[in-house]
Formats: structure tokens, sequence, C-alpha cells
């Protein structure tokens, strides 16, 4: 039986819809405006839209249309029109986030699994169109192709991160004790979600941190080759058996919990099944 | 019957399917990704530049053996090509958004770089931020808490940016590279940097104020910890109170 992308496009808009609705964006505009830095196509806009992109009423409008845009594009006959509108306004509630916070890549995988899910749409209508009867046979590899891609855009990324640590911190990094410097930095970082601090079991556990460091290359090189990973088997277990802990131990030690790009590396477990669809 | 036909059509697709197809079309799209990112980098006199070509090379190897498995030649063969012209303008957005590195630019196709940066040295600064109440007793503040969309240590990254300029020289930032992740340090002379540090600690008083009406605090303190790494992890840090900025109104 073939996998349909219904399914998909519900677990990508799905975790969108319940983060933006537990997000009370509205508070930032209690930040002051100096320290906010536009970023992505919000940098491009004049300085005077800053104080119009951080005002609250601003921030309840956008909540309220990311949330409407990103019902109607599972609930709508067609998700390209709505998937659109959820793109352009992921990404400006994600450009404003990051503008007072920093740049990372956390929720940027689940925010390219919106793209592509609305290009694809997209592309499906004008392949429709063009040959409706040939499009018909062709719908279950172009399911496929959505499965596939989400993760193996992900794991490119993770490929992308494994080289750069790889060479831009090289040996130094994993001879010195960069984690432990990391650990100290993050867990005084007093959190949202936990109020546990790690140091104390490390410090009568200390084997517990020999095992970190030990782990540390060998997680980058799984990053680097992870794409490599996704279609054979074995090579797939050890991906999923270095990085679901790896989130893991991020958030206990690190706090921080990267739970949007830990829900996207959860699709790499659908992976035989797609094939095999 | 159809079972079969299915079958030997798809034998037939795979077939003509040559190993290195898609080869050239992840080519021209690495090449012009690089090529931008190349053009930046010397425009911006940024980066390393043999550290990055080992790095368009591995991740060249890594995503071109990708595209020649047959699994996924096999897919991108049965696709129309408009579905793999989506993917190949992808590809070369997430590439040139890594390798250009100006992620303010070009979010939200930016710079993977977690973890990467060697210590440049033994000694590890971190801030805690603590309200000073009535009793003077120190109740210690979670920024992220209190501004949940800046959770995942955002808005300390922005918090110790804005310390920075205010640290002795010996507690700054100890990394060996920051540039392009973050914004250039600020002279800390500069009163307009010191007007936005004590706008944005009030704006955390101010939150917590409003979640704890009957236990209010009166001011807000940054203090810097300092810890060197070779110690036990149960260390006590050396504190240092870089900032303090009272509450209007309580």
């Amino acid at each position: 039986m073939s996998i349909r992308r219904k399914p998909l496009e519900l677990y990508i808009f799905g975790i969108w819809f319940l983060s933006i609705m537990a997000d009370p964006i509205h508070v930032l505009s209690k930040l002051p405006i100096e320290i906010f830095q536009p970023v992505g196509i919000l940098h491009y806009l004049p300085s005077g839209a800053r104080h119009f992109l951080a005002a609250e009423a601003f921030l309840w409008t956008l909540k309220i249309l990311t949330l409407a845009a990103l019902f109607l594009a599972v609930r709508g006959k067609r998700l390209w029109p709505a998937g659109a509108a959820a793109s352009v306004l992921l990404t400006v509630y994600q450009g404003i986030v990051r503008g007072f916070g920093y740049i990372n890549h956390d929720h940027l995988p689940l925010l390219f699994g919106v793209y592509l899910l609305t290009l694809f749409s997209f592309a499906d209508e004008r392949t429709r169109r063009r040959d409706p009867e040939g499009f018909q046979a062709l719908e279950p590899d172009l399911d496929r192709l959505a499965w596939l891609s989400i993760p193996a855009l992900m794991l490119i990324c993770y490929s992308f991160l494994g080289a750069y640590r790889l060479v831009f911190g090289g040996t130094e990094l994993f001879m010195s004790d960069a984690l432990k410097q990391w650990i100290f930095r993050n867990v005084h970082r007093v959190a949202y979600f936990f109020w546990w601090d790690p140091t104390l079991l490390l410090a009568k556990q200390p084997w517990i941190y020999v095992w970190l460091k030990a782990g540390f290359p060998v997680a980058t090189i799984v990053e680097l080759l992870s794409p490599l990973c996704l279609f054979y088997g074995p090579a797939r277990w050890v991906f999923l058996g270095v990085m679901l802990p790896f989130f893991f131990l991020n958030m206990i030690f690190m706090n921080i919990p990267f739970w949007q790009n830990f829900l996207v590396c959860l699709l790499v477990f659908m992976v035989p099944r797609v094939r095999s669809s | 019957m159809h079972g079969l036909r299915v079958i030997m059509a798809r034998m037939n697709t795979t077939e003509r399917c040559h190993p290195l197809r898609f080869l050239p079309g992840f080519g021209i799209c690495w090449l012009l990704a690089i090529g931008t990112a190349l053009f930046v980098n010397l425009f911006t006199r940024e980066g390393d530049l043999p550290q990055f070509f080992i790095r368009v090379l591995l991740n060249g190897l890594v995503v071109g053996i990708f595209v020649c498995l047959r699994p996924v030649r096999d897919l991108l063969a049965a696709v129309p090509s408009l579905h793999r012209r989506i993917l190949a303008v992808f590809l070369t957005l997430l590439a040139m958004g890594h390798f250009v590195n100006r992620p303010s630019a070009t979010f939200p196709f930016v710079k993977w770089s977690m973890y990467s940066h060697p210590p440049a040295s033994h000694v590890v600064t971190y801030f805690r931020f603590e309200g000073i109440g009535v009793d003077r007793g120190r109740v210690l503040l979670s920024p992220s808490k209190l501004f949940p969309p800046l959770l995942n240590s955002r808005f300390y990254h922005k918090l110790e940016d804005l310390l920075q300029p205010v640290l002795p020289d010996e507690m700054r930032l100890n990394v060996k590279h920051v540039a392009g992740l973050r914004g250039p340090v600020q002279a800390p002379s500069s009163n307009e940097h010191a007007h936005r540090l004590t706008r944005t600690l009030q704006a955390i008083g101010s939150a917590y104020n409003h979640a704890h009406s009957k236990k209010k605090i009166l001011a807000v303190e940054a203090v810097a910890c300092r810890i060197d790494d070779r110690e036990p992890w149960d260390a006590i840090a050396q504190r240092q109170v870089v900032w303090r900025v009272e509450m209007a109104g309580t």
C-alpha cells in the first residue's frame, strides 16, 4: 500500500500549529526596541519598520494569521495557497524571534519542511493540469519524494555542520575541555525546561564526562556522513543510535531542548516504510 | 499480471538511470553556491580560504555520493523535472547560506556551526541575573523563562553580547573566533550601549515583578562568574557584579 502525503503534512504543519499556539510572542514587545536586530527578509526593511514589527498589536496579529494559515493549509482543498502564506508568516515570525535573540538552527528543518510541502503542492498541481492521467501514476513517487526529502535536507545540513566542526574546530576542539566549558556556561543559564544542575552529577560521576568527550568526535563524524545513512539499514540505526541520544544529552547537560529538530529527525524512522510503499 | 508490469516498468526506468545522471546538475548547484560564497567571503575578507575549500570538498563529496545513491537517483528519475528543480534550488540555497556566513542577511538559510569553536583559554565566564528584593535577598532570574519565545539560550546569547563591552578584558567571550555569529563588540564607553543594556535588564526586572506582584524586586544585577575548566565540576566560581539597574516605581 502506498504511503500518502497527508499524514506528513499534518505532522509538519501540526507541530508548527501547536508550537505557535503555545508561544507568547507578544511578550517580546516588552523588550527595548534597541536590541532588536532584524534578520532575513526583515533585514531589508527600512529601519523605521522595526517599531511596527515589535509592537504588541502586530505580534498578536502575526500569531493569529500564522495559526489561520497553518490550519487552512491542512484543511483546505489545496495546500499551496495557504502554505505559501504560512511560509512567509513563519519566516517573519522566526525572523522577529531571532531579531531579539540569536540566529541558530533551531526550528529551521521544520521551516524547510513547510517550504518544501508548499512548493511540492504547487508543482503537483501544475503537473496534474498538464497531464491528469500521467499524474495519477506519478502520485506515489511524489508522495515518497516529500517523505524523504524533508529528513534528507536536514541530514545534509547536519553534514555541513559536521564538516565545519571537524575543519574549524579540528583536533584542538576535541582534545580541549570545550565540552566542559559549554556545560559550565549552559547549565547556569537558568532555562525554562530544567532547574537541576548536572555539574553536581558530573562531580560525583566523572566517568560520564569521559564518555561525553569520547562521543563528541563520533557524533561529529556521524553528522558529516549522515546523508549516506538514510537508505541503508545498519547505517541508519547507527545514525539514530548516535543522534537521538545526542538530542537527549543536549537537553540534560546543555539545557538546549531542540525538540523541533528531534521531531524532524524521527522521520528517518519512516524511511523503510516509505521505500517499501 | 499488473504487478509484474509495474515491476518491469520500474526496472526499465532504473536501468536507464545512469549512476552519475544527476551529478552534473548537482555540480552546477554546488558551484553556484560555492562561487557566490567565495565571492562574498573574498569581498568581505572573512574566513580562512584553505579551511573553506576543505569544507567544500568534504561536503561536496558526501552530498555528491548521496545524489548518486541508487534509491535517490531512482526517485529523482521518477519525478517530474519541476520537482527536481525545486530540490536543486533548495540545496543551492542551503549551501549558499552555510558557506556565505552572513546569517542575518541569508536567514533562514544560515551557517550550521553549533559546538565548533575551540576555547581560547581555560577560563569560562558565564552570567547570572539576580533580582534584589526588599529584604536585600537575592532571587535568581531566568530571562528565558520570562520571555519564552527566546528559549534555547537565545536570550542569553543576546545578553552576553550586551554585557561583553562592560566586562574586564580577562572576562570577555572566550572563543577562538565569533565573527559572523555575533555582531561586533562595541566600545565600553558607548552611552548608547549602556542605555541598551540598562533598558534590557529593566525589562527583565519588570517582567519578573509583573509575574510576582507580591515579591517584587528593587534592582537587577548582572553577575559575571568565572571558573577554570581544570577545576573540579563542583568548584565555586568567582563572582563579580558587572551591571546593576534600579527598578523604577518599586
